[in-house]
């Protein structure tokens, strides 16, 4: 299978696992007690346990059991429904975590070492996850989907020349492994005051229908991917400045108008392939950790600013000053990459 | 206001799984610390690194 190829599948691996798992727990009715216990079960499961996950694809050739694994418990969970809504969510946060830090894994390996990649890996989770909430009558499909997407690539691997299960040979250089903790501290509390910040300054307007909630997905999705493609291309301090900036004034200020909170959410996103990046650049030898690390960090985000937002109405300064502090901190860790990179190789670098 | 409409039960199950996200999370940077120190534990003494031979014939 060609590289492209198999980025583009592990693209569709994230979209069906992440549709798959959410169309399901959206599909199921309880009483509120149980679907609130599986929803969180779900969570911790699905975003928490990426990073132990992380590591053990970075030293194990595992990634390809774990996405094959995750996506058919992704599909197994949906269609058991008889075992009750507690249970599958187990089955489906367990199966989604798998299968995005063994697809992540992949698609790393197949593609360059730009955001860009990134960004389009991360993207399609956005969508699945939208068209899982807005549609959870496509659970099924998309389950099925599920499963072939796991079938394709371990038919690949069957008769492929690569084998899966079989462990490798832990890396041995001795500058492989070398981790930024300064650098990744601040790029995890960027991620974090993102995450929490996006879940504080929820748009204030009438949403316009199905329609309207989709086009918040759609901004995210477009955001990623676009965001990765254009800090490749113009760096990560000018994608910060004309993207990301921008978008501070529309989610504080513009809140209740539709059109100007979709258009800064889909800036608002630009930074999340830059802060992967990033994240990665500060754990040497770790991606998949550094990947692991940054959805549980900005989940654990968006928990604390799902919890606040119940009990408590974030004023405007407060969103302000904590966004603000995080283009401080992409433009610090941005400074302390280049600079480590420059460490590294000993001459200038091309990351801007 | 902030009193008013907090939940017990919810606050006590919010901050529980707080803790377990904050735990697990913590869990996985003390798990790369390890690794790290292993790994340069076994780059200072080379005579327990694994020898390339061993693994093909395992991996085999």
């Amino acid at each position: 299978m060609k590289d492209r190829t198999k980025f583009l599948l592990m693209c569709l691996a994230h979209f069906v696992a992440d549709g798959a798992a959410v169309a399901t727990l959206y599909k199921i009715t309880q009483d509120i007690y149980t679907t609130a216990i599986a929803v969180i079960l779900y969570d911790i499961l699905a975003f928490t346990v990426q990073p132990l996950l992380g590591i053990m694809t970075d030293f194990k050739k595992v990634a390809s059991l774990f996405l094959v694994s995750g996506l058919l418990l992704i599909a197994f969970g949906s269609f058991i429904s008889f075992i009750g809504i507690v249970a599958q969510a187990v089955f489906l946060g367990f199966g989604n975590a798998l299968a995005h830090v063994g697809g992540f894994a992949i698609a790393k390996s197949a593609s360059k070492d730009d955001m860009t990649s990134l960004g389009l890996f991360v993207a399609p989770g956005a969508l699945g996850v939208g068209i899982g909430t807005l549609f959870p009558e496509v659970s099924v499909a998309l389950a099925i989907l599920s499963a072939i997407v796991a079938l394709i690539y371990a038919l690949y691997y069957f008769f492929g020349k690569e084998r899966i299960f079989v462990p490798v040979v832990s890396l041995k250089k001795p500058d492989v492994f070398r981790v930024d903790w300064v650098l990744l501290s601040v790029v995890l509390i960027v991620v974090l005051l993102r995450g929490f910040c996006g879940t504080i300054a929820t748009g204030q307007y009438i949403v316009s229908g199905t329609s309207g909630q989709l086009a918040i997905y759609l901004a995210i999705f477009l955001g990623k991917a676009v965001g990765g493609f254009l800090a490749d291309r113009i760096g990560i301090v000018r994608i910060t400045m004309v993207g990301f900036f921008p978008s501070l004034i529309g989610l504080v200020f513009f809140r209740d108008v539709e059109i100007l909170y979709v258009f800064s959410i889909f800036l608002f996103n630009f930074t999340m392939p830059l802060t992967l990046f990033m994240a990665i650049r500060a754990l040497r030898g770790f991606p998949v950790f550094a990947f692991g690390m940054t959805a549980a960090i900005l989940f654990l985000g968006t928990y604390v600013g799902d919890w606040l937002k119940n009990v408590f109405r974030a004023p405007w300064y407060l969103i302000l000053a904590l966004l603000a502090i995080s283009v401080c901190g992409i433009v610090y860790s941005y400074q302390r990459t280049v600079k480590n990179i420059q460490r590294e190789k000993g001459g200038l670098s091309n990351v801007s | 206001m902030f009193l008013d409409v907090l939940i017990w039960p919810f606050v006590v199950m919010y901050t529980v799984v707080f803790l377990i996200i904050l735990g697990i999370i913590t869990a996985s940077v003390v798990g790369v610390v390890i690794v790290i120190q292993k790994k340069r534990k076994q780059e200072k003494d080379p005579e327990i690194l694994p020898k390339p031979e061993e693994d093909v014939k395992k991996d085999a």
